[in-house]
Order: structure tokens, then C-alpha cells, then sequence
């Protein structure tokens, strides 16, 4: 499995890269919105797992216009944010975000998350 | 230069052409604070290139004001946040005294963005504010921060607090892991060891990376200590952080695993793997890591670099036998054939040359190159006739190798092939090996032949000769290239009969050989008679050359001709006699300093700066 | 000759940048060490520090030439990254044809010795696309444009080009080969340097830029500057195409990523 990890911070693309890559996912990092589209690109991934605050694209944007292109409209996309606002939270989920963490996260509610948000889209899946 | 007023400018940005629009906020770059609040609103345009076009443009005014009117963006939506962040940090150090204050804001974020605003500025005059922050912020996303910009601005004060903060918050903890890895003190190892059996396994893995990257090889106990409760992820990274304290050799057993890292790694690790081997004498490897570096592309630096970086892992390593196994392999890729004949040649490996000389003697172009190479490095004399026959060959690197090597056997013998081979060669640096060859060996034989010889291979001889005979009548050449070269070439000969040909070529109606013997005579030294009339040259360079000679005279009378050299025109005259007379110092009783003075008014900047510097310096 | 002092290396440096944009970072200064002698032999300098000052304070318009020749990296060839070229020719101009009746502009930004330039021209003439096609090629090293004029190869160069191509589009000169009027004659070269808002504004009305491999030379300021002119270099709609390596993520939002068969090209919306 593997996850694209959106984040423009380094340090913390390192620990939540460490945190996906202990429950065994392969990981793809970009540094912002615009890169990550780029990386999506390239390569399928499982899930988008993304930051809200970037320069040049951030999350919010990057949920639109994944949402609204043919080729994302349906991937799973997990947005890890220091933005506690339920204002926020909102845009975030109304834009079709699947899930909203607020960091710090740990290890736990990463893995448990993303194990959540799968299971939920195979069942839809399976009920088309 | 646009002509438009400001406001003019600022009208087009609520024009409804986007090109319009683009256009005023570009041009609105050069203008003043009028500008700010309209091209702050053209932040949100519609159009994509509008609000790129007005970011540009307020980090182009920058400043105190700009930093100020965008400072209260990083409290509005998401777009306007983020586009705030990348001006603020464009604007730079403006900006430090208005984030104080935010390290204390009521909004998380908002301090949040404060503290990586300092680091991407890189700068901060407040180091305490932050500390406080560390120790009592509320949020432990602002912590995290303040402990990473700690760490960046190396602040000493903070180290017990970050030791204290490895206790905190596992987010927190691991920013704090990362300033001390940064700052690598010593007294650190004891508590970052200490992670080594806490319950996550972030953290323990963060711990042994941060031991490694520190370096200390007091680290070596906890890690070997820790071993063996170690698997997957968390013993790679132990094994990598033993090598890097360079405590690996107590571990012979690691080889296999060192191995499979250098097999499964990208190249940063495979380079810690490959020196881990190293050291543990492992020569088994040996072929895996060549056959990985037989895949790199020596026409990209980056993999150029890497190429550098594994010899040098292996330069220590005594491993002839295993790098003959590789020439003998026909599965080996000769790419990594070519790498090993070149660490064949650093090591001096003798043992090699029979193999050598068989891959000499096949088809790979490359493999065929590098051993003719190495061959011409590492062997003698009973070689002579293999080099013979590679005059003929089609490869112009092995043509040249082969030269060079009969240049150094220095078998007399051999020069009419050497002689007969300049006649057709085509390629200019193999000739020039073979002008350098002839004269290493025989240079009467090249002065016998010099008016057989061609205009280009008379200025090689120039260039490379040290014979005086051949060099004075060279000077006399017709050609001013072949004269050039001969003249640059008597500078290094200590004769009368070198001197007395460049003194009088002072005098020459060209100029160019009036500065070329200038400059030999340079390096020689002569008298001051002789260079002072040339202050007042014609050509620019010459002057420049005859400044310099003085300044090398160690004569401190020169320094009276050089004083009035620092009021000319040219530039690099002035600049050139401000070295000569500091070279002359030592010799005189000059005060330079004061007579440098005046310079600091020089219109000039680089002139002033220098004056500046030496005036420092001469204090 | 002395090795290269550090300040000296600096204030080259510096030079180069303002007057190209190319930046030449610490660890790449053995690149001046190994190219710059020659440009001192020939000037007969003695010294790093001679050619500075020949820089800095000669008549010295004719030796920046010469210097730009020696920091740009002439490394290209005939149809270098295909999967790029094929976007440019299934896609891309096709369906600018469609709307534009016929005319095609494009631009190939530091084309060195043109063989980009030259490539896409081929490939659309062999696909009977755009009839009134404009294509423009530039750089600032004159030696590499003079080089794109007389359009002779040697074989490096057309080692990747289509058997079919050759035939058709070449012919040989001794060793190389060269490029046939029918080709040659369908393309301008002219010196353009990416960071003067002069001459780049001249360029417009673009339909495709191709800037290959260029803007890795670049550091960040200078990016976003070239990047900036080149936007306005082109129609609302038109497209820029960077090395399949490169990327705008962290330059200008300006562009939107459009990605056809997992190739990102950057359109002007």
C-alpha cells in the first residue's frame, strides 16, 4: 500500500513518515499541493494523507482540485493539520476530505484512521 | 522604465482584462506604500497569475512597511495564510522584530507561524523568548517548533531544557531529538541513550539516528548494548549509527546485514553500508557494490560525487584478489570493470597487470581505456613494447595513454615512432603528449627537428620546454603565438641568457609581448629600471604587469613609483598597486595605512571596499 | 597559474549570476576551475584574478559571450525525452490547431545547439501539422546559436533520431550529418537571455515554451523571475514544458499542472 504524504515541513514529513512506514505502507512525500499533484502523476497511490497550511497550494485547494478531476475524484484523503478550527474542519470535509486529524497525532490514530477511511470506501464499494 | 503614475497602476488592478490586471501588478514592484494595500486585495484575484504577479511585487518593495501591512494576513484564510508566509520569509530580517510579539499571540497557530517564520529567515535576537516558549507553551505543535529553533540557531542555554523536553510529548520530543542532533554536545549522548528502551518505537528509532548523526563514540556502548532487543527498521538504523560513531569492527557478524542494507538501500546509506564493510575488511561485497556502481553515469555530478565517495571508502581496503576476480568475471558489467582497474591504479596493484594488459587487449572501449591507464601508472619498463603497439591504435585515449607512458621509460629508441606518430595524429591533446614525451626524453632531438615542425606543435614546445636552446630561438620565432609561448616559458629558467631575452623583449612594438614577458619576469624578479618605464605603457595590461612586478620587487623604493598609481583612471591598476605596496610593507617604512585613506572616498565601490579591508587589516 | 581563491571564485560567481541568472554553487566550482583556463589562454592571463578584471573593468562585451559558453551546459540531443515531445505532438498541437487555423508559435527557451528546436520541427512536418508554424529558438551563447544555424551534427547528437527521420531529414556532411532546408529553413534563432525583461518581453504570444533543463542552473530568485517572463511570453491557454525532472512546485502558482499520460505540463489559464 502506499501513501502520498503531503507536508511542507520537513521534520514532520520525517515522523509521520516513520509512523506510516512502521504499520508497513510504502510512502511518496511532497512538499506541497502543487508537488503532490505532480507526484500523483507518476505514480497511484492508496491514499493522499495531507497538511492544511502549505505555500503555493495547500491542502484545502489541493482536496478541490483533487475532488474535482476525474482521476482523484474518488481517493481517500486524510488531512493531518495544527488547524484545531471547526471552521476548518468544516471547509476541509465539505470539500471532500475523508478524514481530519489535529497534531500532534500519534502513531495510533494515524494507523487507526487510515485502516478506518479504507474499510469505509471498500464497503462503499462493495455496495455500488 | 514604466511611465504610468501609481495610481494609475492601481486603477488596472480592478480592470476586468486579466492581462491588464497582471500587467499593473507586475509594475507596481518599483512603487512605494501607496502600492501595498491594493496589491495585499489583488492577493485573492481570480486569476492564478494576478496574485502571483502582486506576491511578487510586495516582496519586491519589502521592507518594514510591506512587513507590517502583511504580518496581519497570517490570521485570514487558508490562501492569504500561506501566501502571507512565503512573503514574509522573501522579506527577511524586517520582519524579526514584528514576530516577537506573536510568540505570545493568543492563536496557536499564530505563534506557530511566528517560530517557522524565524527559522526560514534564519535569524533572531530574542533566543530567550523562545526558550520561555518551550518550557510553557500550551500547544505542543508551538513546543515542537521552538525546540526545532533552538536547535537551527544552536542557542547553549537551551540544551538542559531540551533534554527535559524528551520527556514531553512524543511530537515534541522528537523536534527536540532533532535541535540536539544539530548541535552535537557530547554531554548529550546520556539522555538521548536513555530513549533507547522507552516504549515507542519513534522515538528509539529517532534516538539511535541521532546518536549516529552526532558522531560521538561514546554512543558506541548504548547502541551495542541495545543490539540485541533490535529488528527490522530499528537494527538498520542501529547498525548505520554504529558505523557512523565508528564502532562497527567489534561486530564482524554485521557483514551479512550490512550487505543486505547496501542492497536495499538508497545511496546515502549504501555509502555508510560500504564504509561499514570497509572497515570490518568484508571483501565479499565487493562485487555487489562495483556491479551498483557500474549502474551510475559519471556525466552527472551527482553520481559523479558517488563514484568519488565509494573509492574513497574502499581507498583503504587492501582488495587486489577480489578486484581481479572482477576484471576475470564475464558476468561483471564493464562499467564496474572500469572502476575497478581505476582503484587498481590508486592502490598501485601490481598483481593486476597480466589481467590488465588480456582486458587491454579486448573489445570494451571503456575497459580497454582504463587499463591502458593504469597500465602507463603501474608498470615498467618490460611494458615498452605493448605501449609500442598502441601507437596504432583507433583509440585516441589509449593513443595518448600509451605515449605518456613511453614519455616516462624515457627509452631513446623508441623517439623516431614518437617523431613519426606527430606527423598524422589528429587529435590536439594526444599530440601534445607526444611534444611533452619527446622532450622528457631527448629535447637535442626536438631542436634538431624544430624547423620541420609545424606552427602548433612549435608553440607546444614553447609551452612545455624547459631547454633553454630550444626556448631562445623559439622566442625568435615569426609567429607570435610560438614567441608567446617560449617567452611565458623563460620566466622559470634561471639563466643570463633567459633573463637578457625578455628584458629586451620589454621593449617590443607588440604589446602582448611586452605583458607576457613582463609577467615571466614576474616571477623571476629583475630591476626596478626596467619595469618603472613601463608604468606609463600604452596598453592597460602592460601597466598592470608592470605594477605587479614591482610589488614583487621586495625593493622598497618601488613604493614611491606606486603611490602615484593609485590616482589613475583604470581601475584594476589602482587596485593591483593597492596589493603591490602591501606586498611591499615588510621592506618599507611606509605608512600605508594613511595612504590609503583617501581612497575611502574613491568613487569607486570596489575601490573604497578594498581600501576598507586593507586598512583593517593593516591595523 | 595560482589554483582559484575563494574570493576570487565568489566575485566570479557573482558576475556570472547578474549577468545570466546562472548561479554556480560552492561545491560546482571545480566547473570554473576546469573550464575557465582555456578562456585564460587564450586572453593570455595570468591569473583568475587577471580575468575578473577583464570582466569587471575591460571592454569586455565580447569575452561575456565567450563566458557564457563556458558555464552553460551544452549537454542535448535530437529527440531527448520523448514522452514530452509525444505529449507536444499528440496532444498539445493538435488541439491548438484546431482552434487557431493553423498557426503554431513556439519558442525553445536556451536552446543550446538545437536540437530540440530542430526535433519538434521535424516531428511536425512528418505529421502535417501546422502549416504556419512559427519556431523560435534562443540562448545567450552566441557560439552554441551560430552552431544551431549551420545545423551540422556529428553522430552523439543523432544517436536517438528515428531511422526514418534521417533519412528524410538529413543528409550527410563527411562524418555528421545535416539538417535539410526543408527543416532548417522552418526555424530562427536568436540570443535571448532568460533573465532580461527587455528582450523577453519582446517574445510574445506564444502557443507552447519549451525550457528544458535550464532552470536547474537557476537559484530560487532567479527561477521565479525567468518563470515570471515566461508566463507573460505566452497566449492565455499556452503551455510550458520544463525537463521531465523539474518542477515549478516550489516557484509561482501562477501555471496550473495539467498531466497527460503521466507527464505534468504547465498551462497558463
Amino acid at each position: 500500500m502506499k501513501i502520498l504524504l503531503v507536508d511542507d515541513c520537513r521534520t514532520t514529513r520525517k515522523i509521520l513518515g516513520l509512523y506510516l512506514k512502521a504499520s508497513g505502507y510504502e510512502v511518496v512525500a511532497a512538499e506541497n499541493g502543487l508537488d503532490a499533484i505532480e507526484k500523483l502523476a507518476a505514480e497511484e497511490v492508496n491514499l493522499v494523507m495531507t497538511d492544511l497550511n502549505m505555500p503555493y497550494m495547500d491542502g484545502l485547494e489541493l482536496v478541490k482540485t483533487l475532488r474535482s478531476d476525474s482521476k482523484w475524484s474518488n481517493i481517500p484523503i486524510l488531512m493531518v493539520t495544527t488547524e484545531a478550527d471547526p471552521v476548518e474542519r468544516d471547509k476541509a470535509m465539505t470539500a471532500g476530505a475523508n478524514g481530519y486529524l489535529v497534531k500532534p497525532v500519534t502513531a495510533e490514530m494515524v494507523s487507526v484512521n487510515i485502516k478506518d477511511i479504507l474499510k469505509e470506501i471498500f464497503q462503499k464499494r462493495g455496495n455500488i | 522604465m514604466r511611465r504610468e503614475s501609481v495610481k494609475k497602476l492601481v486603477s488596472y488592478l480592478s480592470d476586468e482584462r486579466v492581462a491588464k490586471r497582471r500587467y499593473a501588478a507586475e509594475a507596481l514592484s518599483n512603487a512605494d506604500e501607496r502600492a501595498l494595500y491594493p496589491l495585499i486585495r489583488a492577493l485573492r484575484d481570480p486569476n492564478a497569475g494576478v496574485q502571483d504577479a502582486a506576491m511578487r511585487s510586495l516582496i519586491a518593495i519589502g521592507g518594514e512597511t510591506t512587513a507590517y501591512m502583511v504580518l496581519p494576513l497570517l490570521r485570514e484564510d487558508s490562501l492569504l495564510r500561506n501566501t502571507a508566509l512565503i512573503i514574509l520569509k522573501e522579506i527577511g530580517a524586517w520582519v524579526v522584530p514584528l514576530l516577537r510579539p506573536l510568540l505570545v499571540d493568543k492563536d496557536d497557530d499564530v505563534r506557530k507561524f511566528a517560530i517557522d517564520l524565524l527559522m526560514d529567515i534564519n535569524h533572531c535576537d530574542y533566543l530567550d523568548d523562545l526558550l520561555t516558549v518551550l518550557q510553557e507553551d500550551g500547544n505542543a505543535n508551538v513546543r515542537a517548533a521552538a525546540a526545532k529553533a533552538l536547535g537551527i540557531f544552536a542557542y547553549a542555554k537551551a540544551i538542559p531544557h531540551l533534554i527535559q523536553a524528551l520527556g514531553d510529548d512524543e511530537w515534541v520530543a522528537f523536534s527536540a531529538l532533532e535541535a540536539l542532533s544539530l548541535m552535537k554536545i557530547e554531554s548529550t549522548v546520556e539522555p538521548i541513550a536513555a530513549l533507547l528502551s522507552n516504549s515507542s518505537p519513534t522515538l528509539r528509532y529517532t534516538a539511535v539516528e541521532t546518536l549516529g548523526q552526532m558522531g560521538f563514540s561514546s554512543s558506541g556502548k548504548y547502541l551495542l548494548q541495545h543490539l540485541p532487543q533490535a529488528e527490522g527498521m530499528e537494527k538498520t538504523a542501529l547498525l548505520k549509527s554504529l558505523i557512523q560513531v565508528g564502532q562497527i569492527s567489534c561486530l564482524p557478524q554485521a557483514a551479512e546485514d550490512l550487505l543486505d542494507m547496501f542492497k536495499n538501500s538508497d545511496w546515502e546509506d549504501r555509502l555508510i553500508a560500504l564504509q561499514g564493510l570497509a572497515e570490518l575488511g568484508q571483501l565479499d561485497a565487493l562485487p555487489a557494490v562495483l556491479d551498483a556502481v557500474g549502474s551510475l553515469d559519471p556525466a552527472n555530478p551527482d553520481e559523479m560525487d558517488i563514484i568519488y565517495a565509494v573509492k574513497e571508502r574502499l581507498r583503504g581496503l587492501n582488495c587486489s584478489g577480489a578486484l581481479i576476480e572482477i576484471l576475470n568475471n564475464p558476468d561483471a558489467k564493464y562499467k564496474a570493470k572500469t572502476i575497478a582497474i581505476e582503484i587498481m591504479e590508486e592502490q598501485g596493484c601490481q598483481a593486476a597487470i597480466p589481467h590488465l594488459i588480456a582486458l587491454f587487449k579486448g573489445n570494451w572501449r571503456d575497459v580497454k581505456r582504463a587499463s591502458i591507464q593504469t597500465l602507463k601508472e603501474i608498470c615498467g619498463e618490460n611494458s615498452e613494447e605493448m605501449f609500442l603497439g598502441a601507437l596504432d591504435d583507433d583509440d585516441g585515449h589509449v593513443r595518448k595513454s600509451a605515449v605518456c607512458a613511453l614519455g616516462r621509460i624515457g627509452d631513446e629508441a623508441i623517439l623516431d615512432d614518437l617523431l613519426k606518430l606527430l606527423e598524422y595524429e589528429p587529435y590536439q591533446d594526444v599530440r601534445e603528449e607526444i611534444v611533452k614525451a619527446v622532450l622528457a626524453i631527448d629535447p637535442q632531438r626536438a631542436l634538431h627537428h624544430l624547423d620541420g615542425f609545424d606552427l602548433a606543435i612549435k608553440e607546444m614546445l614553447g609551452k612545455f620546454s624547459e631547454d633553454l636552446d630550444i626556448l631562445i630561438l623559439l622566442a625568435q620565432d615569426a609567429d607570435l603565438k610560438v614567441r608567446l609561448a617560449a617567452l611565458g616559458s623563460l620566466g622559470v629558467i634561471d639563466d643570463e641568457r633567459a633573463y637578457k631575452t625578455l628584458i629586451e623583449s620589454l621593449n617590443n612594438a607588440d604589446a602582448e609581448i611586452r605583458k607576457t614577458a613582463l609577467m615571466a619576469l614576474g616571477e623571476q624578479g629583475c630591476g626596478m629600471e626596467t619595469i618603472v618605464p613601463l608604468l606609463a605603457d600604452s596598453d592597460v595590461w602592460v601597466r598592470i604587469y608592470a605594477v605587479r612586478a614591482l610589488g614583487q620587487s621586495c625593493n622598497p623604493q618601488a613604493m614611491e613609483h606606486l603611490i602615484p598609481m593609485l590616482k589613475v583612471d583604470d581601475i584594476p591598476v589602482v587596485l593591483s598597486a593597492m596589493d603591490a605596496l602591501e606586498q611591499l610593507v615588510p621592506y618599507g617604512s611606509i605608512d600605508l595605512a594613511n595612504v590609503l585613506t583617501p581612497l575611502l572616498d574613491h568613487k569607486v565601490p570596489a575601490i573604497q571596499a578594498k581600501a576598507k579591508e586593507m586598512i583593517g587589516r593593516l591595523s | 597559474m595560482k589554483p582559484l581563491q575563494d574570493a576570487t571564485f565568489r566575485q566570479l560567481r557573482d558576475f556570472i549570476y547578474e549577468k545570466s541568472g546562472i548561479f554556480i554553487s560552492d561545491s560546482k566550482k571545480y566547473l570554473l576551475e576546469n573550464r575557465l583556463p582555456k578562456r585564460l589562454q587564450e586572453r593570455n592571463l595570468a591569473s583568475y584574478e587577471d580575468y575578473l578584471y577583464l570582466l569587471l573593468y575591460g571592454n569586455s562585451s565580447d569575452e561575456l559571450s565567450k563566458l557564457f559558453d563556458v558555464v552553460t551546459t551544452n549537454e542535448t540531443f535530437f529527440f531527448r525525452e520523448t514522452q514530452q515531445l509525444e505529449i507536444f505532438t499528440d496532444h498539445l498541437a493538435p488541439a491548438i490547431l484546431k482552434t487557431s487555423g493553423g498557426t503554431l508559435s513556439v519558442w525553445s527557451a536556451a536552446c543550446s545547439t538545437g536540437e530540440e528546436l530542430y526535433t519538434l520541427s521535424m516531428l511536425l512536418i512528418e505529421k502535417g501539422l501546422g502549416s504556419k508554424k512559427e519556431m523560435l529558438g534562443s540562448d545567450i551563447s552566441e557560439e552554441v546559436l551560430a552552431s544551431a544555424r549551420r545545423a551540422v551534427y556529428n553522430s552523439y547528437s543523432v544517436r536517438n533520431v528515428p531511422l526514418q527521420y534521417l533519412r528524410k531529414y538529413f543528409k550527410p556532411a563527411g562524418q555528421n550529418q545535416e539538417l535539410l532546408p526543408i527543416v532548417k529553413n522552418t526555424v530562427r534563432f536568436v540570443n535571448i537571455n532568460l533573465l532580461d525583461e527587455k528582450s523577453m518581453r519582446s517574445v510574445t504570444g506564444k502557443d507552447v515554451i519549451f525550457c528544458r533543463n535550464v532552470l536547474i542552473y537557476f537559484d530560487e530568485k532567479a527561477k521565479r523571475k525567468a518563470v515570471s517572463l515566461l508566463y507573460d511570453s505566452l497566449k492565455p491557454g499556452g503551455y510550458l514544458i520544463i525537463g521531465m525532472s523539474e518542477s515549478l512546485h516550489s516557484v509561482t502558482r501562477a501555471f496550473k499542472p495539467v498531466i497527460i499520460n503521466k507527464t505534468v505540463v504547465y498551462q497558463k489559464v
